[in-house]
């Protein structure tokens, strides 16, 4: 027990960096858990039981290569070879240690000892299997392109070994090993085709299935033979699904359920008194409104910072966020390591003159013509009361903004095909740097969504030559100054129009214990929570 | 389909002055207590919404977010919504859209359900066997499911709503007009009609029709607000009139999510929907005993 | 006669079931956006990289290459032997969807139109016993109010109330996890209105058949009163409510979709809406298919018990 304890308090400690200070806090870190341990009682957790009872299920398919969010709900099923840590630090997970490279191909050693929910081995056949699943499109994923482009093979070298041979650079490629790739077992899949992760979906995750309806409720118990001894401490989990905010919200208070993580913060004060904790994750969500550079109207630099000029980020995050959200300073949010301040914020500070006399210069405005752009947004909720508001801050300056609600699924798949003028984005990034950089600002960066630098759009070769070193690099200090310019010529630019951070939040009941709102949203880790009731 | 061609027909036997038996019949009408409440009920509602825009204290779209969620006060008396927009002057403009909307769906399904009931009943044969089993389709999907499915095929914009809610209307308009149009077309005074030489065309759009209009009148009364709740259940499933514009079935769904805290935000709304079905309901009620004793217009 | 006219009007459902099933097909060719790209399930918050032949591949799985004719008659082919696709988003065949779904609203809405058939009766008559009193007054003035009230926004006030402040109820779930405790608001909250109309049209066939010869010769022979409305009156009474009750029992599915979203219950409402907003061209075909069809079929039950309980009626 105490080896094991040991073990897993290291996994919690950053590997990826090896230099001595951190190997000696993090031995120090060790010695502490251990002794923590023999102070308590032989478990892991300090009460075991209790089915851990939320909402806010979007998943239509639990099969690994679905994405949604909650994202935190495919890792209750399913394990990758990488885990990530609270501060979001690539840690072991199936894999024994972080992989070794020869250059060419990326060496993994798995562990031996998991099984998975059906009795079946996890190795280096059942890795293989998973990755040629995906990558094949056998299963309908919105991860099957990225991964074929990023993967050129997987190998097996033994029973526990197993080499991924990649395409070409791949500057995220832990991450997204410890994000996004996980393992059914193949026997299950085999048995149950496509019902594999409707009627059944076996993984080797602390919880396993038990009953699933999509868009309904999802039931899942403990898995007494998970590979990290003594976890989970619930007994299960039960997730369903509640359209309505406000039985939701009052589900909650009444003790039907034990956390929600979507509500929208006009909510805040009805939890007040009521024993709820709300707890919030900083700046998850940069709020943008996305635009179309090949729209002619919008391929105007002084539109679009005119536009820029005309909106007001704060007011969105006083109204709408009840204060919970951060303007922007930085292309990257403030708990990144790459968070850096730009020395000149006033491109994207609401000025109305400014605005106005750009508008002008444009030919738009009084004496000219009259600019007329349409907003998509998704519906309801801090959808629509955003889209009202920006609405009024663009009549300022004599915009008229038509807005259209959809259904936030329709917005992305419209943002994707360029099928829009502006579109209200809430982007949810990542860890590494390329996700506020190069994924965005790039020529074929798989979140451009602008088209700025791409056929058609508005060109800036400069950024598009800032965000290509910014991407060879995963070290913030390495490409600070790169990362400054980047974000001075965004800012100048206004690809996207910038907006604001968004919070994300969690509510929970006080009976939850050791639930640590995730950095990024969704991205809580069940496993140690535990119910004192 | 037995109920209403059960029915024979409120013909006379002779084609009599229309607006002297509409005076007549309005003015019996007028003499129930009930009958003038909801007349005058209804008459308020549409008032109010024609002059939407010189009652309302506030332009319905003027966002005002320092005084947002504010309680009912003397300056906002149903207080204000999550961008500080004026309720009262939400709840207006929605009474204008709620009931523009209505009305449009009506003379749509009227226009178009009369017409296709009149030739039905009044060609028979296999243009009725025909009209009538499409009839039958529509008829057996209800109206929610048919107006959902349409509206996410064609979208949420205004037209297509009054298109989604007319459909099932043509059809209910095409049946009770058919059976009226059958008991008409039996009387004698349209075979003398024949044969004097009159054309079809003529015997049954001046003749025959005219005296197929109580439960015509009756059932456009009635649907009034069953289209006008309709209209409310899409928006309020989000897929009707979409923001800013203010409908009531929008409101009350943006009401649910502060339900304790902000009770205000699908009271009002709610309130004045339900006055509005109480209004046309009760209308529909006394047209139908002074027109169609006999249920003929039963849906 | 008779059995010519029940053949006569089994055999008119067959054209009425074809046409739902073609309608269903036309609204599905008419959904906008590409099911192909709804097919891939994105990620509700960030955004995924789908390349051109992936989707010409989901294209050509869902059929969407063929065409409009083959697709027709493939389509009518299937649903013919019960199967109606799988579901685009994830990839669950909707005949199983549906099965699921079904028993939930069929469950709600016969528990809703027993619970207004009893209330809509009673009050009704009642009503109808004290014509023109003042009891008959408030009768006709709960009747009223309860068609006027809007099923949704009374569900809200209910759940504030019943479930919320009263801990009575539970304020959302489905049956098969709370019981019979988890219809309660639900069916409430749709009854008033299909209650409201059954009262109606019991209180004006109760005057009618109170006021023929038949009812007055049985009071002549002195049967006592109840025995009169028991024996004589309600049976009589009741024919026409039996159509009424039929009608409202259609119409209830209008409330019964936001109520099922409003209180979580997994049935058929639900899953429409679910589709509508995820794009799901084959549920949403399916739903038309199955719902218009169990009401197309209702409505032949309906007639074929009205034309049992009254002869005198003719297609």
């Amino acid at each position: 027990m105490k080896i094991r304890n040991s073990l897993t308090g290291a996994y919690g400690l950053r590997l990826s960096i090896h230099d001595c200070v951190v190997a000696l806090i993090l031995a120090v870190a060790a010695f502490t858990l251990v002794g923590a341990s023999v102070a308590r009682a032989d478990d892991v957790c300090p009460k075991y039981g209790g089915t851990f009872k939320t909402v806010d299920i979007s998943y239509s398919n639990l099969d690994p290569s679905q994405v949604a969010n909650p994202q935190y709900y495919m890792r209750l099923l399913y394990d990758g070879l990488l885990d990530f840590d609270h501060d979001l630090n690539v840690v072991p997970g199936l894999a024994l240690d972080l992989p070794t490279s020869d250059g060419e191909r990326y060496v993994f050693k798995l562990r031996d000892d998991v099984k998975f929910h059906d009795g079946t081995d996890f190795n280096a056949e059942a890795v293989k299997f998973n990755v040629e699943r995906l990558i094949a499109g056998e299963v309908r994923s919105p991860l099957t392109g990225y991964w074929k482009k990023q993967l050129k093979s997987v190998e097996v070298i033994d029973e526990y070994t197993v080499a991924f041979v990649p395409a070409g650079e791949w500057p995220t490629m832990l991450w997204d090993f410890a994000s996004s790739l996980r393992f059914a077992s193949p026997t299950a899949v085999n048995e149950l085709g496509v019902d594999h992760g409707l009627k059944g979906a076996v993984g080797t995750g602390p919880f396993m299935f038990k009953s699933f309806e999509p868009k309904n409720l999802m039931i899942l118990e403990r898995n007494p033979n998970y590979y990290k001894a003594g976890l989970p401490c619930l007994d299960g989990i039960q997730a369903r699904v509640i359209k309505s905010g406000s039985v939701r919200a009052l589900s909650l208070i009444k003790g039907d359920l034990d956390m929600i993580n979507t509500f929208p913060e006009t909510q805040f004060p009805q939890f007040q008194g009521s024993g709820v904790i709300v707890d919030e994750g900083k700046s998850s969500t940069l709020t943008v409104l996305a635009v179309n550079t090949k729209n002619s109207a919008l391929a105007d630099l002084r539109i679009r910072q005119a536009i820029q000029h005309a909106v007001d980020g704060k007011e969105l995050i006083d109204n709408v966020y009840a204060g919970m959200g951060e303007e922007i300073v930085s292309i990257f949010p403030s708990w990144h390591p790459a968070f850096t301040v730009a020395e000149e914020l006033s491109p994207v500070r609401q000025d109305v003159e400014k605005a106005k006399a750009l508008l002008a210069d444009a030919g738009y405005g009084p004496g000219g013509k009259k600019l007329t752009l349409q907003l998509l947004t998704g519906s309801g909720g801090a959808h629509t009361q955003r889209a009202i508001l920006l609405q009024a801050q663009l009549a300022n300056i004599g915009i008229d903004l038509k807005v259209k609600s959809v259904a936030y699924s329709q917005v992305l798949t419209d943002l994707q095909s360029g099928n829009y003028e502006l579109i209200l984005w809430q982007m949810l990034g990542g860890p590494a740097i390329i996700d506020y950089a190069w994924n965005l600002y790039g020529s074929g960066g798989p979140n451009n969504f602008t088209f700025y630098n791409e056929e058609g759009g508005y060109q800036n070769p400069r950024a598009e030559e800032l965000a290509l070193e910014i991407a060879k690099s995963n070290d913030p200090n390495e490409v600070r100054a790169q990362i400054t310019e980047l974000q001075d010529t965004v800012f100048n630019d206004v690809p996207l129009i910038f907006l604001n951070w968004r919070n994300h939040r969690t509510a929970r009941t006080t009976s939850v214990k050791d639930l640590e709102t995730a950095k990024l949203k969704g991205m809580e880790d069940l496993r140690e929570v535990w119910l004192d009731r | 389909m037995t109920i209403s061609s059960a029915v024979a027909g409120h013909g006379q036997s002779t084609s009599p002055s229309l607006r002297s038996r509409f005076a007549k019949n309005f003015a019996r009408f007028l003499s129930s207590p009930l009958n003038c409440f909801s007349l005058g009920l209804t008459t308020l509602l549409f008032l109010l919404a024609l002059l939407a825009p010189i009652i309302a204290p506030y332009p319905y779209e003027q966002i005002n977010p320092a005084n947002s969620l504010s309680p009912p006060t003397w300056e906002h008396i149903m207080g204000t919504d999550q961008v500080g927009r004026d309720i009262f002057s939400r709840v207006l403009y929605g009474a204008r859209i709620s009931l523009s909307m209505a009305v449009m769906t009506i003379i749509v399904g009227l226009a178009s359900g009369v017409f296709v009931g009149a030739v039905s009943g009044y060609l028979g044969g296999v243009a009725d066997e025909v009209i009538m089993r499409v009839v039958e389709v529509f008829m057996s999907i209800p109206g929610i499911i048919l107006a959902l499915a349409l509206v996410a095929v064609l979208g949420p914009s205004p037209l297509f709503i009054v298109l989604a809610l007319s459909i099932r209307r043509i059809t209910q308009f095409a049946r009770v007009t058919r059976g009226a149009v059958l008991g008409v077309k039996a009387l004698d005074y349209v075979a003398a009609c024949r044969v004097i030489g009159m054309s079809n065309v003529r015997i049954l759009f001046f003749h025959v029709l005219p005296n197929c209009i109580g439960p015509i009148i009756v059932l456009a009364t009635v649907l009034m607000g069953n289209v006008i709740l309709l209209e409310s259940t899409l928006s309020f499933l989000g897929l009707g009139i979409q923001e800013p514009t203010p409908s009531w079935g929008t409101m009350i769904a943006a009401g649910n999510e502060l339900l304790t805290f902000a009770p205000w935000l699908s009271l009002f709304p709610g309130g004045f929907l339900f006055l509005t079905m109480l209004a046309f309901n009760l209308l529909g009620d006394g047209v139908r005993d002074y027109l169609d004793p006999r249920g003929a217009s039963v849906i | 006669m008779f059995f010519k006219f029940v053949i006569r009007r089994v055999l008119f459902s067959i054209p009425t079931i074809v046409g739902i099933v073609t309608l269903a097909f036309l609204l599905g060719k008419l959904i906008p956006g590409d099911p192909a790209v709804a097919a891939l399930g994105l990620d509700l918050d960030g955004a995924s990289t789908v390349s051109q032949e992936e989707l010409e591949r989901v294209r050509t799985e869902l059929g969407l290459d063929r065409p409009v004719i083959v697709q027709y008659m493939s389509w009518f082919g299937d649903a013919l032997q019960g199967d109606l696709g799988r579901s685009s988003v994830n990839r669950e065949s909707v005949t199983a969807l549906i099965l699921r779904a079904f028993p939930n609203t069929m469950f709600l809405l016969l528990t809703t139109i027993s619970t207004a058939a009893l209330i809509g009766i009673s009050l009704g008559v009642f009503s109808a016993l004290h014509r023109g009193k003042s009891a008959d007054l408030v009768a006709r003035l709960v009747t009223i109010v309860g068609v006027s009230t809007p099923p949704f926004w009374l569900a809200l006030v209910l759940i504030l109330v019943f479930a919320f402040n009263l801990n009575l109820f539970p304020m959302n779930g489905s049956v098969a996890e709370h019981g019979w405790t988890a219809l309660v608001l639900p069916t409430a909250s749709i009854a008033l209105q299909p209650a409201a109309l059954i009262a109606r049209m019991s209180r004006s066939s109760m005057l009618e058949v109170l006021s023929q010869d038949m009812i007055r010769t049985a009071a002549a022979k002195g049967l006592g009163r109840w025995t009169i409305i028991l024996r004589h009156g309600l049976p009589n009474a009741l024919s026409p409510v039996i159509t009424v009750i039929g009608f409202q029992f259609a119409n209830l599915m209008g409330g019964a979709v936001a109520i099922e979203v409003l209180f979580g219950m997994p049935g058929l409402g639900s899953l429409l809406i679910n589709a509508i907003f995820e794009n799901d061209l084959k549920v949403i075909q399916g739903v038309v298919v199955i719902v218009g069809i169990t009401f197309a079929l209702t409505n032949l039950a309906v007639d074929l018990l009205y034309s049992v309980i009254d002869p005198r009626i003719k297609l």
